[in-house]
């Protein structure tokens, strides 16, 4: 029998600040495909990798920024877009990534993300949703399924989610694209095209939580998330964005895909332009 | 106090009966027999279990109230702010940060003068990072029109939680109050608590009976724009609300410690010795575990004392002022800081102690979480005997 290969260092680990791990992560968690997805795409993008920037809320996502071996920003809860915005600003030339979760990003921090996508300025924002928040124990968010069990809907979620694709056309986001953890190399394409995508950026990453989320719903082991992404994933790319609402039943179909694209005119050109033709001098 | 008979047969409470409880669970099942009406609530740890279990009493019909998980803490507070309006009786709880992004609308409910409760559970405030406990985000709220109490157990906090309504939707008080909690080391550590009966808090605490609500067939405006003249009346009128807080919170401690036994004090609780060379000065758990490092000191011949600081806000500047007397020295241990001046309980005793001679000495401890048992109080104390004054 051959002996298992082995290697000294994980491909990823170079991105990694590996002085800080072993993470805090679940058995079975899908945050770690997204850094890595995000790692790789890093790599692929031929951006200088001192010009990325990472940004994250609060979490179990936020911790995305600490194990990365970047210049990473941990911000409060809700906040990393808005913070985000205001590092763009101050510096136009770095590739600003927001890595944060559903709770953070569509709940506490759902003003942020609409108004970001209504400027259409140039972020990409990485949204791990795993229909929960993980960190504080499984309570529900906003893109809890209806029906859904969490440790604070007992019985089910009577609140319906937002459809974020949906949310995200209707607000004014120009690249939009959904996968789950388990689509390692679309993930990772959408990530690279959003680095290269000029306005706001939307990446959802579905993700499984089996501790906060799977074992009280219809997945009891870690592993039955990554099976039902298997089995129900349906690509589309062109879908009805009204009907992209996840109710995560084991019937039902999960659609991914690169959901929406177009060219608009981003935040600092509209900026630029608007001073030109009222003839300021706003540069 | 009243006869044990009493107490069992009319009142319904089993004094045989212990429950091993967080102080998290012993705050959840306090406000549960209170019979709130709206609950709105955002998780933040350590205080996510309280809402977990208000969350789950009303979804298995133990507790009639409506419960929303709302998608902030500005709006969780928002919420009950609307409930309360609206005539109902209002719980929610937070800790830290999440009081932080409640503090617009913490400030309203209390110039508002809407009678909430909240458990407010200890915890540091970042940047850096911190789960654990000190009081810097009860000191935030300071000033921002609400009862302050803190606990120094599992049980005072599952008793005062009851006390809280009590006292809040007083008409004399009318005011939201906080139930402080120190994070983890009570409310994540299960200890053993004698559980209040339906019976009892029903007896113990009216239906909440508004001043003033929104009613349709009463139509009233409230936020209103106010003039400077009536804006200053407003505050005045909030000032000696606060007065006499004093006085209900006391007389309501009172009132449960002859009806079960058990005795928190009133806006201060002293320990030790009547007349000591210092006193310790603390809140919470640090005080518990002083009174521990007392015990120690005074067996190898020290006279040592505990005074424990329950209500910060309104702060018991008369009752101060007659310990104070017995005392020597003060030492303050402050869980919080107020940078660039002293520490806010020394900012406090300074101010009511003025024109006396006691000298005050402040020790910052256990801020970040940073544990302090009471052999290092009992260091601290040494300390300050050998210090001259
Ligand atoms: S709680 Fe859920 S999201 Fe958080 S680390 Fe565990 S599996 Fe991942």
């Amino acid at each position: 029998m051959k002996p298992p290969i082995t290697v000294e260092r994980h491909p990823r680990d170079k991105l990694l600040r590996v002085d800080r791990l072993p993470h805090i992560w679940c058995p079975g968690c899908g945050l770690g495909k997204v850094i890595s997805a995000y790692s790789k795409a890093i790599d692929n993008s031929g951006i200088e990798r001192n010009k990325h920037v990472v940004v994250s809320g609060i979490g179990c996502s936020g911790r995305a920024s600490g194990y990365l071996d970047l210049d990473s920003y941990h911000t409060t809860h809700g906040r990393p877009i808005a913070f985000a915005t205001g590092l763009k600003l101050a510096n136009p030339e770095l590739q600003v990534t927001v890595i944060s979760g559903d709770g953070d990003l569509s709940t506490i921090g759902g003003n942020h993300l609409i108004h970001a996508a209504r400027r259409n300025i140039n972020l990409n924002v990485i949204l791990v949703n795993n229909f929960i928040y993980g960190m504080t124990g499984g309570q529900a968010s906003a893109t809890t399924p209806y029906g859904a069990k969490t440790s604070t809907t007992t019985k089910g979620n009577y609140d319906h989610p937002f459809n974020l694709p949906f949310l995200m056309r209707a607000a004014g986001a120009t690249h939009i694209a959904r996968w789950t953890v388990l689509h390692h190399v679309q993930l990772q394409e959408s990530i690279e095209k959003a680095f290269q995508h000029d306005g706001f950026s939307f990446v959802e990453a579905l993700s499984p939580c089996p501790k906060g989320f799977g074992k009280k719903n219809s997945f009891r082991n870690a592993i039955d998330t990554m099976h039902y992404f298997e089995q129900r994933s349906e690509l589309e790319e062109n879908p009805e964005l009204t009907q992209l609402e996840i109710d995560m039943d084991p019937k039902s179909d999960v659609i991914v895909g690169e959901f929406f694209a177009e060219e608009k005119m981003p935040y600092f050109d509209s900026k630029d332009r608007f001073f030109h033709y009222i003839g300021g001098h706003q540069a | 106090m009243k006869s044990s008979r009493y107490q069992e047969e009319i009142l319904m409470l089993d004094f045989s009966k212990v429950e091993i409880w967080t102080g998290n669970q012993a705050i959840a099942e306090a406000a549960i027999l209170s019979r709130p009406e709206v609950i709105a609530a955002y998780p933040i740890t350590p205080s996510t279990p309280i809402i977990e279990a208000l969350s789950s009493a009303v979804e298995n019909g133990r507790l009639d109230a409506e419960f929303i998980a709302v998608e902030s803490e500005h709006a969780a507070m928002s919420g009950v702010m609307g409930g309360s309006a609206a005539g109902a009786r209002t719980f929610t709880a937070t800790a830290s940060q999440g009081l932080l992004y409640m503090m617009e609308m913490i400030y309203w409910a209390g110039y508002g003068r809407l009678p909430i409760v909240i458990g407010l559970v200890n915890r540091s405030l970042a940047p850096g990072w911190s789960i654990w406990v000190d009081h810097q985000d009860a000191y935030s709220m300071r000033d921002a029109g609400w009862l302050q109490i803190f606990a120094k157990n599992n049980q005072e906090a599952h008793d005062l939680t009851v006390q809280a309504f009590k006292v809040a939707e007083n008409h004399g008080v009318y005011l939201p109050m906080a139930v402080n909690i120190d994070g983890f080391v009570l409310s994540h550590v299960a200890g053993q608590v004698q559980p209040l009966t339906q019976k009892f808090v029903d007896d113990f605490l009216p239906s909440f009976n508004p001043i003033f609500k929104l009613d349709s067939s009463d139509p009233v405006s409230f936020g209103a724009l106010t003039l400077p003249d009536d804006y200053q009346m407003l505050r005045k009128d909030l000032e000696d609300s606060f007065q006499r807080a004093k006085k209900v919170i006391t007389d309501v401690s009172k009132e449960f410690a002859e009806l079960t036994g058990r005795d928190w004090g009133d806006l201060i609780e002293v320990y030790g010795p009547e007349s000591a060379d210092i006193a310790v000065v603390a809140m919470g758990t640090l005080a518990e575990e002083a009174e521990e490092a007392v015990d120690e000191l005074n067996k190898r011949g020290k006279n040592v004392g505990v005074v424990r600081i329950r209500s910060f806000r309104p702060f018991p500047t008369e009752r101060i002022r007659e310990v104070a007397k017995n005392y020597d020295k003060i030492l303050i241990i402050d869980r919080g800081q107020s940078f660039g001046s002293a520490t806010p309980l020394t900012l406090e005793f300074k101010n009511a102690l003025y024109g006396t001679d006691i000298p005050i000495v402040t020790r910052v401890m256990g801020t970040g979480g940073k544990d302090v048992d009471y052999s290092e109080i009992m260091a601290v104390i040494e300390e300050v005997y050998k210090e001259e004054m």
